[in-house]
């Protein structure tokens, strides 16, 4: 049905489309700015990033849809722009399609146009990277090869903003002209007779945007996710699916010959090779060098952790002493009660831990961002593939593996990139294994209570090789994991590395801070609704417990405390732990005490790890709060109070043992509720996050016990 | 091979090598491919019957290859590149 587009009517949409480096997500970013938010496609579970732009008088959704070289899918990534282009996602094809292409390597990029092209769709062409290859590309008359494309073709640069009006009135155009009147023909692929023949059937019951878009179907009719009428149609039309992988396959190499044959020799050989090719050249003597590559690639990582620890503590301890000033000052202005507790204890105390967590994670995330700009990040792929394929993983599994190093969600979701099922599941389910930042402030509180400041070895700080220790065995622990599910699940199909290795280039900074910015964003909504949750529900159980159980246990402590002759701080501390104890976060820790005495644990640590099986950042405030209730002197550092805490009998609950099993336990226990949903997401059922769960759980448990062992 | 692919039209009297057996350095022109499924990935990447193909280098342990094919860079595993076959065009010394 034709649909008029105007002012204050319904939004248009524009989705970008373009091959792996092509600038797509530069120029997405240069048009949209930060109006930027991730969504799902109606119906499926699958996430994309949407933002909004002026289009001269209109309001325009526009999608980024992930890079791909062809309309065949191979990767989920792939899979998503087959289905939004023709996958008839109800509510999810968009108006107007803006291609974006390297116009410095044409030769390479119009395979996918000449493709998106038969999907007759209205589309404008951006030539991107105008400013390096200015006198690359002198031979390229715009005008002539819209001419040829029969669509507007724009040359732009998504770094300095050149040619984005021009882009603009075209896209304005492209959209007043929606629906276009479909072409009759393909000028650069002919469907064979037996072709004709398998799509005639669709077309006559009216499937399909064209016929290329009907023969698409049925070649990926089986994995792809199209309208289940659709998908009856195209399987039937294939002659049932028996036939399909066989017919399918050769029609598609036919058919990207075809192509080829069609627009080279209509593009003026004129390609050399730049000064971005050449200087490409000469780093990757040195970075992909067999010998000098591996040990640069180390240094990086090295220098990126190093960087994380040193710079983010700063701001962090900034972060934590306003919230702690906050909480101070509220106590002042409230009058004493459970309302200045809640709002302290419970939504302050919340809100420090998820703040706490912005530094480290915006730091990792701009400092993979910037080698991901610069274009090393395809080179440790292609320097670890090796080593991560004995493990059962793709060299692909690198990228995700180190972003697990700030929070293992956006590191899930950057798997669809990897081909392989296999590889990709393998790597879903031990992304965390690797200690996200989220374990730093545990591990922080650990380590400064279980080891001394003390310098080893001449240079270094006792406590800091214990963190780096513990990131090995984090690795570690990640590379076993892997290969005992390489061993367990049945081989797939066919894994792949082939990828292409972009030039190096400066990064464009704006791309880099909108990563940053976006997924910080998200990680403080996302993890921050459930951090907050928590820590609020923690504090009412608590707070309260059933009946009159907390008044008569506060009545025995005084009572104990009289008896006792206790000063008043003393008395206090006596009321609170009675208190807490009959309370029902109390209750719940006294029932599992048995099951983690093993490992060293009390009750109040009990709680502790409860509450850490939805986020275990919860863990510090966990403890801050179940030991800082009753004690007036807020200044004590919580360390402190680890150190004099006592179980019933007098021995000392906090022993370097107990620091230690609670360190190896956070180390492996899946306690990330968001993880669990985001594995849900990405595997499309509940097994997998079930499995990831049960084995985490089972390797913490035994791995804390075995480390409480060996330390007393 | 696969039927349809003709060889490069150049007269050559040089037998087709994997593209995994080139030497570094080593140049040689797409003639076909003897696995439709990797067939259709290098095709998509723009590597097709008649591209230039370079052996820049491999990385440690000899298992991944890195290209240069019509001036595009590409990562390729061992198992991959040996089903691109090549005629050698000549070597740089």
């Amino acid at each position: 049905m034709a649909k008029k587009f105007s002012p204050g009517l319904s939004t248009p949409r524009i989705a970008l489309v373009g091959n792996p480096n092509s600038g797509k997500t530069s120029l997405f970013n240069k048009l949209t700015g930060l109006r930027q938010r991730t969504g799902n496609f109606p119906g499926v579970t699958v996430e994309h990033v949407v933002g909004r732009m002026r289009v001269h008088d209109l309001d325009v959704e526009v999608t980024d849809l992930p890079g791909t070289y062809s309309l065949h899918p191979s990767s989920l990534d792939e899979r998503v722009v087959f289905e939004a282009l023709l996958g008839y996602l109800p509510g999810a094809e968009p108006d107007v399609l803006l291609y974006v292409a390297d116009g410095s390597k044409l030769d390479k990029h119009l395979l996918l146009l000449t493709q998106v092209l038969d999907l007759h769709y209205p589309t404008v062409v951006a030539l991107n990277f105008a400013d390096e290859s200015a006198e690359g590309r002198a031979h390229l008359d715009l005008a002539e090869l819209g001419e040829m494309l029969g669509v507007p073709v724009i040359s732009v640069s998504a770094r300095t903003g050149q040619g984005l009006p021009e882009l603009t009135t075209a896209l304005h155009t492209a959209i007043a002209a929606a629906p276009a009147v479909a072409p009759a023909e393909s000028n650069w692929f002919a469907l064979s007779g037996q072709e004709r023949d398998i799509v005639r059937p669709l077309r006559e019951r009216g499937y399909g945007r064209s016929d290329f878009a009907r023969l698409l179907s049925v070649h990926h009719a089986d994995e792809t996710q199209l309208a289940p009428a659709l998908k009856a149609a195209a399987i039937g039309a294939a002659g049932g699916a028996g036939i399909v992988p066989w017919l399918s396959m050769g029609s598609q190499v036919r058919e990207t010959m075809q192509r080829y044959d069609r627009f080279l020799p209509k593009l003026r050989a004129a390609r050399e090779s730049s000064d971005g090719d050449r200087l490409t050249d000469r780093l990757d003597a040195v970075l992909t060098h067999p010998v000098a590559g591996p040990l640069i690639f180390l240094l990086i990582l090295l220098l990126v952790f190093q960087a994380i620890f040193v710079w983010s503590a700063v701001p962090a301890d900034l972060i934590e002493a306003a919230f702690a000033k906050t909480g101070g000052f509220v106590r002042t202005v409230l009058p004493k009660g459970y309302l200045a507790d809640f709002l302290v204890d419970g939504v302050i105390a919340g809100l420090a831990g998820i703040m706490v967590f912005v530094p480290p994670i915006a730091l990792l995330f701009l400092l993979l961002g910037i080698l991901e700009e610069v274009g090393y990040m395809a080179r440790a792929v292609f320097l670890s593939d090796r080593l991560m394929q004995r493990f059962g993983l793709n060299g692909r599994s690198l990228v995700a593996l180190a972003s697990s190093g700030a929070c293992a969600i956006p590191a899930i979701m950057s798997t669809r990139t990897i081909a392989n099922p296999k590889e990709r599941l393998i790597t879903i389910l031990v992304s965390p294994l690797i200690s996200c930042s989220a374990r730093i402030p545990v591990y922080a509180i650990l380590i400064g209570f279980a080891v001394p400041a003390v310098t080893v070895w001449g240079v270094f700080n006792a406590q800091a090789l214990t963190f780096v220790g513990i990131y090995l065995l984090s690795a570690l622990s990640a590379l076993v994991a892997a290969l005992a599910f390489k061993l367990i699940l049945p081989n797939a199909e066919q894994s792949y590395l082939m990828m292409e290795l972009p030039i190096y280039r400066m990064p464009v900074w704006r791309n880099v801070f909108t990563t940053v910015w976006v997924k910080t964003k998200s990680f403080i909504i996302g993890a921050g609704k459930i951090i907050l949750a928590i820590s609020m529900v923690l504090w009412v159980a608590a707070s309260f417990g059933p009946g009159a159980a907390m008044a008569d246990a506060e009545a025995a402590a005084i009572q104990q405390a009289e008896r006792a002759q206790a000063d008043r701080s003393t008395t206090e501390d006596l009321i609170a732990n009675a208190r807490l104890e009959a309370s029902y976060a109390g209750i719940v820790g006294r029932t599992i005490e048995p099951a983690i005495r093993p490992l060293g644990y009390d009750w109040k640590i009990g709680i502790a790890l409860l509450s850490s099986f939805a986020a275990r950042e919860v863990f510090v405030g966990t403890i801050a709060t179940l030991y800082a209730i009753g004690s007036s002197d807020d200044e004590v550092l919580i360390t402190e109070r680890l150190a004099e805490a006592r179980h019933p009998d007098g021995t000392a609950v906090y022993t370097a043992a107990t620091a230690a099993s609670l360190i190896v336990f956070y180390l492996f226990a899946m306690q990330c509720m968001s993880t669990l949903a985001i594995t849900r997401q990405e595997t499309g059922t509940w097994k997998w996050p079930a499995v990831q769960f049960g084995y985490m759980t089972v390797l913490a448990y035994f791995g804390a016990l075995l480390t409480f062992r060996l330390f007393s | 091979m696969i039927e349809g692919f003709a060889p490069d039209t150049s007269p050559s009297p040089e037998p087709s090598l994997k593209a995994s057996e080139m030497l570094e350095r080593q140049r040689g022109r797409v003639c076909g491919f003897s696995d439709e499924c990797f067939a259709q990935k290098f095709m998509c990447m723009g590597v097709r019957p008649g591209s230039e193909v370079e052996l820049v280098r491999r990385a440690a342990w000899g298992k991944a290859c890195y290209f240069n094919v019509d001036g595009r860079k590409l990562a390729v595993r061992r198992e991959e590149a040996a089903c691109l076959l090549v005629q050698r065009i000549a070597d740089i010394l």
